[in-house]
């Protein structure tokens, strides 16, 4: 298992230019400091992203708590390795990853819920009985987890995260054009569910 | 590149808009930031001496090294993922007998976001086996621990934070004092289990190292998987 390394290397590039030369020892207590403001900071700043990423990428609601601490103690062991300004970036792949492996581990507890879920969409939903948000998210649950996973990913993170298409080219790690390819099909996809769900 | 509109700006029906609705309102739940924040070592509780080298190293870093179950998943690429087990504080509360196994990444390039799997990738990695988490002998808070409203938590996170401004002040005697008060005050708080640290630390700085290191001991054997054990395990060390 790999020690992390605090690098104070890292750090220092992560400072605002200009700092004064401290003596090695105060300059440890600026560095913890650091990393805890800039960890405040991130928390403060992302969870509300981070808790939707994990929500819309098939986190169960209620494990959705575990999940976004999961991720911030992940970016927290990377810290040192998260240029600033990437510290979005970084919070998103961590939370795809992370939500990935919780679909895999709670997977027999969501069988149950589908076994156990109510929503019978035989008869036609009207945008009344969706006004109850609670409803709609759990029509949403329904339909993002029908979707494929390549395409519900590349679905969620550019229709409710906003991301632009290189953004999550470079976030996948895949090539523009199949990003593309892959939201043209899942906004297909994603209209046909839901053009069922309402009965249109 | 052709950006489209979002669908959202372009709903063809009040479902399909509610529905876009859904997805970009979720928002994290009331108490999530002060969970987090604990789990960080960040929350008024857990900063226990500062002087550590911040959760980098002190809480996480070495969080793998005497845990039972260390995961390792194989085939993820170029980018190795050396997963590390591990239980949050708060599923130590809620679910103490689930399965608590987690990957993190924990490999990628330096100074740069790392490029992890996407969810898409075709990563499969071994069944966790189930952690083998002992009922935790600290009074657990209630069923009904998650209605806490935020500001109850937050009114318990000030009671810790006073025990810890006493100990960051030098006066261990007086933290012990804070936590029997916040003892008596959260019998089934949601931060004991960190109460119970800062309590081991504050034992230590003020000289009782033999009951400290009994009570670090017993933490240990309770709360093996605990994201807090690595801390302990420094007390002993």
């Amino acid at each position: 298992m790999s020690e992390l390394v605090v690098s104070g290397s890292v750090i220092a590039q992560a400072l605002p230019s200009g700092r004064p030369t401290l003596d090695p020892e105060i300059k440890s207590t600026v560095r913890v400091t650091d990393r805890e403001a800039r960890l405040r900071w991130m928390v403060d700043e992302y969870i509300d992203f981070v808790a939707r990423v994990l929500r819309n990428a098939g986190t169960p609601a209620a494990e959705v708590d575990d999940d976004v601490q999961r991720t911030f103690i992940a970016a927290a062991r990377r810290l040192d390795d998260v240029r600033p300004g990437a510290e979005r970036s970084f919070l998103l792949q961590t939370a795809l990853y992370v939500a990935a492996h919780a679909r895999r581990t709670v997977a027999r507890r969501r069988e149950v819920a589908a076994e156990e879920a109510p929503e019978q969409v035989d008869a036609a939903l009207t945008p009344e009985q969706l006004t109850d948000q609670k409803r709609a998210r759990q029509m949403l649950d329904r339909v993002l987890s029908e979707m494929d996973g390549d395409l519900r990913t590349v679905f969620v993170l550019y229709e409710f995260e906003e991301l632009s298409m290189a953004e999550i080219a470079d976030a996948l790690s895949i090539p523009r054009g199949t990003v593309a390819s892959r939201l043209r099909r899942a906004r297909s996809d994603f209209r046909d569910r839901v053009r069922a769900l309402g009965g249109m | 590149m052709d950006e489209p509109r979002r669908l959202r700006d372009d709903a063809e029906s009040t479902v399909e808009l509610l529905l876009l609705e859904a997805g970009t309102s979720y928002k994290s739940s009331a108490d999530a930031r002060a969970k987090t924040l604990a789990a960080l070592g960040l929350a008024g509780t857990a900063a226990v001496s500062a002087g550590a080298v911040g959760m980098g190293s002190s809480l996480l870093g070495k969080a793998g090294a005497g845990w039972a179950k260390v995961l390792l998943i194989s085939g993820l690429g170029a980018g190795v993922m050396a997963p590390i087990g591990y239980v949050t504080w708060n599923r130590l509360h809620s679910h103490p007998s689930e399965s608590a196994q987690i990957a993190t990444p924990a490999e990628a390039p330096k100074m740069s976001a790392p490029k992890l799997v996407a969810p898409s990738a075709p990563a499969e990695a071994p069944e966790p086996a189930a952690a083998e988490v002992e009922a935790p002998a600290v009074v657990l808070p209630k069923a009904d621990a998650k209605t806490t409203s935020a500001s109850a938590l937050a009114a318990e996170v000030g009671a810790l934070d006073a025990a810890r401004a006493e100990l960051t002040s030098g006066n261990p005697t007086g933290a012990l004092a804070k936590l029997d008060e916040y003892s008596r005050a959260y019998p089934h708080g949601h931060l004991v289990l960190e109460a119970e640290v800062m309590r081991i630390d504050a034992l230590a700085k003020s000289g009782q190292t033999g009951v400290a290191k009994k009570r670090a001991e017993a933490f240990l054997r309770r709360h093996p998987n605990s994201v807090l054990a690595s801390r302990v395990r420094g007390f002993l060390d």
